[in-house]
């Protein structure tokens, strides 16, 4: 049962482009992009315990440097977009360092700062980025469709079998420990302080790597994609999916964005719509709804079983 | 003497929680730390295992100052210690719970550890319960889990924070003789408990502080007719 | 005489940002724990005092109209998102209390989009012309702000020091075990300390809001600033967070000096908290008066 949801959605995702060419697949690409945000956001929020607020300001960072360095290197597309995964490690290491010491919301107090500045910085710095209109950037492999769609599945795929496997290396276990009890881990020779700065600075990386791939596919990187609302969007969409799972947030992704898309009727008031519903699940639902239903949709199908005919 | 502390002082706002507190452990020592509540122990016992930073003073282990460490550094040298409310990891199995400190310095390998967490099972009787999570274990036997966990690099020092205490009394006897055993093994053990039957059946020396102060220090027999340590223990407030 | 002026504007505003964190760090205080909805509840605060401003109502009245506004809307919401998780000691509540504020500033900040459409809104000012002492010009609806910042701050002491209400929330905030054992009601206490905070910072968005422009994410930037002054000037700490209001807004008023190009200048205004924020981690993460945190 555990490998067969994620085979099917496997060949599923797989499959997608020989059913949607045009307009849903570009969707879903752009949903992808925020797979990859929502699941390393996950981890770190659920897995961890550390909230950044900026992980949408890192995905501007990875943008930012790819695109200025396609642009004015002409550096080949793939390269570019790993610098801007290390540009944003960087940084991650930077405020990691300087927060991840102490206990409490510095961290989170900090990375909100930051974004805030970051998108201050980049729109003020007219001549490097072109401010507010943002940089044209060229595409990835000219501009195709299912090949861009491709790559952000297979970039999706590296972020989930990354983190996973870290979480179930012995630095997962670490991990654990640490949420559990961090005096008892720091007592028995866990350094918390660095592998918090550890996972941070993963996370971080991969926030850079898909904000470089998102630029290659919208074609424009302004200093929208930095907005706090953003930030917004990745927590909406990583506790609709449930904090604690990697796939959870991805798929609750995919679905919030896919609802973005088909909520385009009520343009103004679906962030409004969102928001409510963020305030609810963590509320009254904190495990997030996908986790919810599926717990509901267990206990249903074993008691639906146990009725049938013997 | 591996273990110095020499002048330690801690406050907590307006309060002294420790007093220029100076004593030293031999290699090999089975000491008792006792006093009233609220008179230091476990405050002495975190600033030796760097939970907390003294404000004055320093904590020497071999030649090595400690006491800017961080925990995780002072373990590793091979200073272990345990808490007054064992902290296990509850989410995790008992057999993840040993793993987790030997692997943390990197120093031994896969197969080594199964094979150190296989023998720490036996010795504090957890074999059979190795894969359930450790939130399912009794009191009692999470603080045996809790020594084992620390006896899996095999640390120098023990500092046990009243291992006895909540202990079912059949499991505090089997604590009891690890504990002779590790001592004769050679640990120095630094032991903090109210129990005095046990305090004066097993140390050869006994510490005692009242108020952050070291009021006492030396055998069992001496410290149990010092006439302050009395007066401490019946509740005479010495004027400060 | 730029220097002077640079000055006094920088005591002005830094008034009126004092007022602005002091909400934040009496709900530090009291509820241990940092608002991320704060921005938003300046944001409230500033479009609330331009709704009863629109309705002719006299100014000083529209002002003090969404005083009680704002107290109620705070505890609804301490009542509504935080009372129940801190009762029942739920698991995470760390974590879970800075994602539902942050949660809920995004959910305010969204609603106020639709409702109040994008655009820039100018509230009237209390006081029109400017006031002139010698050389020094000083523009009169940022003084009557922060005059009426004073008068507010003066207050919230007085409430603080001086009424049993002021004695039940500062206990509560010391030991909230020890104040219900002599019998204190700390929850009503949290949720008062809530309404308080929103409202101390809805009026600061009101008084801003003559000065800076009213818009749907004006909050942000003035909680990022909140922010840096409460970790400057210690979590908590009434005295210092008042002290690095002004320490902000000197640095603020003097580096946007610094930079030759003016709209640069105007631009990193908002840059120099992080500067702040930095070298206040590095050099002394506990601030200005905070004191450092018992571990264990």
């Amino acid at each position: 049962m555990n490998r067969v949801i994620p085979s099917l959605l496997l060949i599923a995702a797989a499959a997608f482009p020989l059913f949607f060419r045009q307009y849903w697949l570009y969707v879903v690409t752009i949903g992808l992009y925020y797979a990859i945000l929502a699941s390393s956001w996950s981890m770190l929020a659920g897995q961890v315990g550390l909230i950044s607020f900026a992980h949408a300001a890192f995905a501007g960072i990875g943008a930012y440097t790819s695109a200025l360095l396609v642009i004015h290197l002409g550096l080949p597309i793939p390269v570019t977009m790993l610098a801007g995964a290390m540009a944003a490690a960087l940084v991650g290491l930077g405020i990691g360092a300087l927060t991840l010491r102490m206990r409490g919301p510095y961290l989170a107090l900090t990375t909100l700062a930051f974004s805030e500045i970051f998108r201050i910085f980049i729109t003020a710095e007219y001549e490097l980025t072109q401010g507010s209109i943002g940089l044209k950037v060229p595409l990835i492999l000219g501009g195709s469709k299912p090949l861009s769609y491709y790559t952000g599945l297979g970039l999706f795929l590296v972020t989930l079998a990354t983190l996973a496997g870290v979480l179930r290396s012995r630095v997962g276990l670490f991990l654990v420990a640490m949420r559990e009890d961090e005096d008892g881990a720091e007592t028995r020779g866990v350094n918390t302080v660095s592998y918090r700065l550890i996972a941070f600075v993963l996370t971080s990386a991969f926030a850079g790597l898909a904000g470089g791939f998102y630029a290659h596919v919208v074609g424009l990187v302004s200093p929208q994609m930095t907005r706090i609302g953003e930030m917004g969007l990745i927590l909406a969409m990583s506790v609709f999916g449930g904090l604690e799972s990697l796939l959870g947030a991805a798929l609750g992704a995919l679905i919030l964005q896919g609802l973005t898309e088909y909520l385009r009727i009520f343009t103004e008031w679906r962030l409004a719509i969102f928001g409510a519903l963020v305030l609810c699940i963590l509320r009254f639902a904190p495990a997030g709804i996908l986790p919810t239903l599926y717990l509901y949709g267990e206990q249903a199908l074993s008691r639906w079983v146990s009725r049938a005919p013997r | 003497m591996m273990l110095r502390i020499e002048g330690v002082t801690k406050n907590f706002g307006g309060l002294q929680a420790l007093s220029r507190v100076s004593m030293a452990f031999a290699s090999g020592e089975f000491v008792g730390l006792i006093g009233p509540n609220g008179s230091g122990k476990t405050t002495l016992i975190n600033c030796i295992s760097g939970l907390y930073r003294p404000d004055a003073g320093c904590v020497r282990f071999g030649r090595e100052t400690i006491s800017h460490l961080s925990p995780h550094r002072i373990y590793r040298l091979g200073i272990g210690r345990t808490f007054q409310i064992a902290k296990v990891f509850n989410r995790l199995t008992v057999l993840e719970n040993l793993r987790i400190p030997a692997l943390t310095g990197g120093r031994l390998r896969r197969r080594e550890v199964e094979a150190r967490s296989r023998e720490i099972l036996e010795q504090v009787a957890l074999a059979q319960h190795a894969l359930v999570n450790a939130e399912s274990l009794s009191g009692g036997q999470q603080k045996l889990l809790e020594i084992g966990m620390v006896m899996m690099t095999d640390p120098e020092i023990l500092l046990l924070d009243e291992p006895f205490a909540g202990v079912h009394p059949e499991l505090k006897t089997r604590l009891e003789g690890y504990l002779r055993r590790l001592n004769r093994e050679g640990k120095t053990i630094i032991l903090v408990s109210h129990e005095m039957a046990s305090v004066f059946r097993m140390c050869q020396r006994l510490v005692v502080l009242d108020h952050g102060v070291l009021l006492a220090d030396g055998p069992p027999e001496a410290v149990r007719s010092d006439e302050r340590v009395i007066s401490a223990y019946l509740g005479g407030r010495r004027e400060t | 005489m730029l220097f002077l002026s640079q000055l006094a504007n920088a005591l002005v505003i830094g008034t009126l940002y004092a007022l602005m964190s002091l909400g934040l760090s009496f709900i530090f205080g009291v509820l241990k724990l940092v608002n991320f909805a704060h921005g938003e509840a300046i944001m409230v605060g500033g479009y609330l005092y331009y709704l009863l401003a629109s309705l002719r109502l006299p100014l000083p009245l529209a002002l003090l109209t969404s005083i009680p506004v704002l107290l109620l809307f705070g505890m609804v919401l301490e009542r509504v998102l935080l009372r129940a998780p801190y009762r029942q000691r739920m698991a995470r509540y760390d974590e879970y209390v800075i994602l539902i504020t942050f949660a809920l500033g995004i959910f305010l900040q969204n609603l106020a989009f639709p409702v109040f459409g994008p655009y820039n809104r100018q509230a009237p000012p209390l006081f029109d012309g400017t006031i002139r002492l010698g050389e020094l010009v000083v523009a009169g609806d940022r003084l009557a702000g922060a005059l009426i910042a004073l008068a507010a701050i003066g207050l919230l002491i007085f409430l603080l020091y001086r009424t049993s209400l002021g004695k039940g929330l500062r206990a509560v905030a010391q030991n909230p075990r020890a104040a219900s054992i002599v019998g204190i009601r700390v929850l009503r206490m949290r949720s008062v300390a809530f309404g308080l905070g929103v409202t101390l910072a809805g009026v600061a968005g009101a008084l801003f809001g003559p000065i800076f422009l009213v818009n749907p994410e004006m909050g942000t930037s003035f909680a990022v600033k909140a922010f840096v002054i409460v970790v400057l000037g210690g979590m908590g700490s009434v005295s210092g967070s008042v002290l690095g209001a002004y320490i902000l807004a000197i640095v603020e008023s003097f580096g946007s000096i610094l930079l030759p190009d003016p709209t640069r200048a105007l631009a990193y205004k908002d840059a120099y908290g992080l500067l702040l924020l930095v070298l206040v981690l590095l050099a002394r993460p506990q601030g200005l008066f905070g004191e450092k945190e018992r571990r264990a």
